[in-house]
């Protein structure tokens, strides 16, 4: 048992040697490493673009935003959210209504500000937009029907608010259920569009590299099959030698398969450490462009596996294909 | 050469072959996406039914078309007393996040602008309405991808707003690439999802109907009328410094934001035609390989004494028409790929963009890498003396 162990270590030693020491080598090397390396560059990339992202969403993580949820939550305004046709002075045009039942919550989440208000003591509160405001010449204390969906009703003006240009374009009431959709304005604390922007953007680019990567390695597997076929044949002699000092077919092809696999994540590692190289040399360039990366990320072996994986792979299942066609020629 | 092509093993043609196809039609496809992702913003900015004409499309000084903020009062101003002025439109164009689940761009754009770039037709609803500040109309691919349906409530958050917009959709609308991948609305509600006041928007298309005319308004800008006598169009980008104003021309939209960023355009164009030549540096191998796995009946034939040179021009002919049929076949295969492959970003598909240099680079860098591997190989005793 030691003594075929050391023989087959013997035998693995010599075909490393030679495989080191041939031409062919450096052919292999560079079919292994080189889709590697753009891999690792397309990788490290989204990793550094992820971690930019990080950074700008942090600056913007102080700043506050409004988002709609579907669950209810203690910060939150429920809203029935309905469209109405507004009759006045004989004019009629549609509107958008928020029919809240806390009122001063909604306005505090919603940032509104009341511009003008009569007097209370009305049963239901009705405030307009300021836009729509001019733009139909109505003021506080005006009589308006309000129809949705062929139900009229008719309520007075009590308030006139602003907020920004999407707020001055609806009326706000109370009390009006049973038509339109409920939903609940929240406040959040951090801005929701610009992270949600961000992700969607990431997932993107993430998506488009990740296919990139994996499309750039497809070339190779065959330039890989060429090189191991080139391997071959300048191990055809040696392995003649090996045959007629008495080793088993067996224990030649498992060195050969330890052997350029070996090499292989050689390889491998070569490919991403030159990918690394490259992204730096990149970065440091656009840093003399005057764009300036905060962070510079390592690529993560997640990103990596499935084109690492597949290197292994065609490697071993060429060796494979040499071997039985040579063997079955011979 | 006849004798010479008999001898070459069929099953190593059809390997070698399928290398160069699969070779090409990644390069193709690869480059194709790149450039597909670089022109981006030119196809969502600048509308296809003026490519003939002489436009000058005036934007800001602005690192995306939907940061991108222009006065038309300026704009007014710029083209007092200018002639000939055939068609001018204004667009906003605005990032926002729909329904809580994705990006998409907003366009804000009158209904008779958009006849006149899209010929669109509304499949479901009504017309695009400019006076109701509530109403979206959704682009037809869009609203199958999410659903959306005329009458359903949409929830909009811009980045550029603290609170969301609920909205109604009006309309479902057909109007081809971009437009379908976007929601549309009038300029009033673009503005303000856009957070900005009335009399800005992101950008400004000024047709001209003569040459002639549209120099005599780049020239107003304090532009160079040579150089813009070169260009096939012009984009405008005015930089604000104080409360002057000087303007920036760039040919093309993508141009224009990248150089605000800081990268030439070269630059984009040195990285693709870097990633070509990396990758087409397998295709050594290939061109070793059509002599090395016919070395057997290539030896006899130079023993029978028929010179190297000779066996290497013969075989150099037939990577010559593997080569070629290859490049066509790809540009086949590539159009089919991107079919299949579905890229998107913010919505819009990515498909694969050829152009004429990237074929032209890709077919040198085959050609050249290819040849070399075969002139490397010694066809006597090749197994020792080549790499």
């Amino acid at each position: 048992m030691g003594n075929s162990l050391r023989v087959l270590v013997h035998t693995f030693m010599v075909l490393l040697a030679i495989f080191l020491r041939s031409k062919a080598f450096l052919l292999f090397i560079i079919s292994i490493s080189l889709p590697i390396a753009i891999v690792t560059v397309f990788s490290s990339s989204i990793m550094t673009l992820y971690r930019q992202t990080e950074l700008i969403l942090d600056l913007y993580s102080r700043q506050t935003s409004v988002y709609v949820d579907m669950t209810y939550y203690s910060n939150c305004a429920v809203v029935r959210v309905l469209y109405a046709d507004i009759v006045y002075k004989n004019k009629s045009f549609s509107i958008q209504i928020h029919s809240v039942d806390n009122l001063d919550t909604y306005k505090e989440i919603m940032s509104i500000k009341i511009l003008k208000q009569i007097r209370n003591g009305y049963k239901h509160f009705l405030s307009i937009g300021r836009s729509i405001a001019e733009l139909y010449d109505i003021d506080v204390d005006s009589d308006i029907t309000i129809c949705i969906e062929g139900y009229c009703i008719n309520r007075t003006v009590i308030a006139l608010h602003d907020g920004n240009e999407y707020l001055g374009y609806i009326a706000i009431t109370n009390n009006i259920d049973g038509y339109g959709h409920t939903i609940n304005f929240c406040r959040g604390y951090y801005n929701y569009a610009i992270q949600g922007i961000v992700e969607d953007l990431g997932k993107s680019i993430e998506s488009i590299a990740r296919f990139l990567s994996i499309f750039t390695v497809a070339p190779y597997l065959i330039v890989m099959y060429l090189a191991i076929d080139r391997v071959w044949n300048l191990y055809r002699d040696e392995i003649s030698v090996l045959y007629n000092i008495g080793l088993d077919r067996g224990s030649i092809e498992l060195c050969l398969y330890l052997a350029v696999l070996s090499i292989a994540c050689v390889g491998i590692l070569y490919g991403v450490s030159v990918g690394v190289v490259a992204l730096h040399i990149g970065l440091w360039i656009l840093k003399l462009l005057g764009i300036y990366m905060f962070t510079v990320s390592l690529p993560i072996f997640s990103s990596l596996a499935i084109p690492i994986a597949i290197n292994l792979l065609v490697v071993t299942l060429s060796v494979a294909i040499i071997i039985r066609r040579t063997g079955d020629r011979s | 050469m006849i004798e010479i092509l008999k001898l070459i093993n069929i099953k190593s043609c059809i390997l070698i072959f399928t290398s160069m196809l699969i070779t090409s039609t990644v390069l193709l496809t690869v480059l194709g996406y790149l450039q597909s992702l670089y022109n981006i913003y030119e196809v969502i900015a600048y509308p296809e039914v003026f490519r003939e004409k002489p436009v000058v499309v005036v934007s800001s000084y602005a690192l995306a078309p939907f940061t991108s903020l222009v006065s038309t009062d300026v704009l007014g101003n710029m083209l007092r007393d200018v002639q000939d002025v055939e068609y001018i439109f204004y667009q906003i164009l605005v990032i926002a996040y729909i329904n809580n689940s994705r990006a998409v761009i907003v366009r804000g754009i009158e209904a008779k602008d958009l006849k006149i770039i899209a010929d669109y037709r509304i499949i479901d609803g009504r017309d695009i309405d400019g006076h109701c500040f509530y109403c979206i109309w959704v682009g037809k691919n869009i609203a199958e991808e999410l659903n959306i349906h005329v009458g359903d409530v949409i929830v909009l958050s811009s980045p550029f707003l603290s609170i969301p917009l609920i909205l109604r959709v009006s309309g479902i609308i057909d109007a081809g690439y971009p437009y379908n991948y976007e929601l549309l609305s009038s300029i009033s509600l673009a503005q303000s999802i856009r957070g900005v006041a009335k009399g800005y928007v992101s950008m400004a298309v000024v047709v001209f109907s003569s040459r002639e005319d549209y120099l005599v308004f780049v020239e107003r800008l304090g532009l160079d009328r040579d150089r813009m006598s070169l260009m096939e169009r012009a984009i405008v980008a005015l930089k604000y410094i104080g409360r002057e104003i000087r303007p920036h021309v760039y040919e093309h939209m993508t141009e224009m934001l990248v150089s605000r960023l800081g990268l030439p355009r070269d630059i984009y164009i040195l990285i693709s035609f870097a990633t070509a030549f990396i990758m087409s540096i397998g295709l050594y191998m290939i061109g070793q390989s059509i002599a090395t796995m016919n070395s057997h009946n290539l030896e006899i034939l130079y023993e029978q004494g028929v010179s190297s040179i000779k066996i290497k021009i013969s075989l150099a002919i037939v990577l010559v028409i593997f080569i070629a049929t290859s490049i066509k076949l790809s540009l086949i295969t590539t159009k089919m790929l991107s079919n299949i492959i579905s890229l998107t970003i913010v919505g819009y598909p990515l498909k694969v963009a050829i152009s004429k240099d990237i074929l032209l680079a890709t077919s040198i860098y085959i050609l050249f890498f290819t040849l070399i591997g075969l002139a490397t190989v010694k066809i006597h005793g090749y197994r020792e003396e080549t790499i």
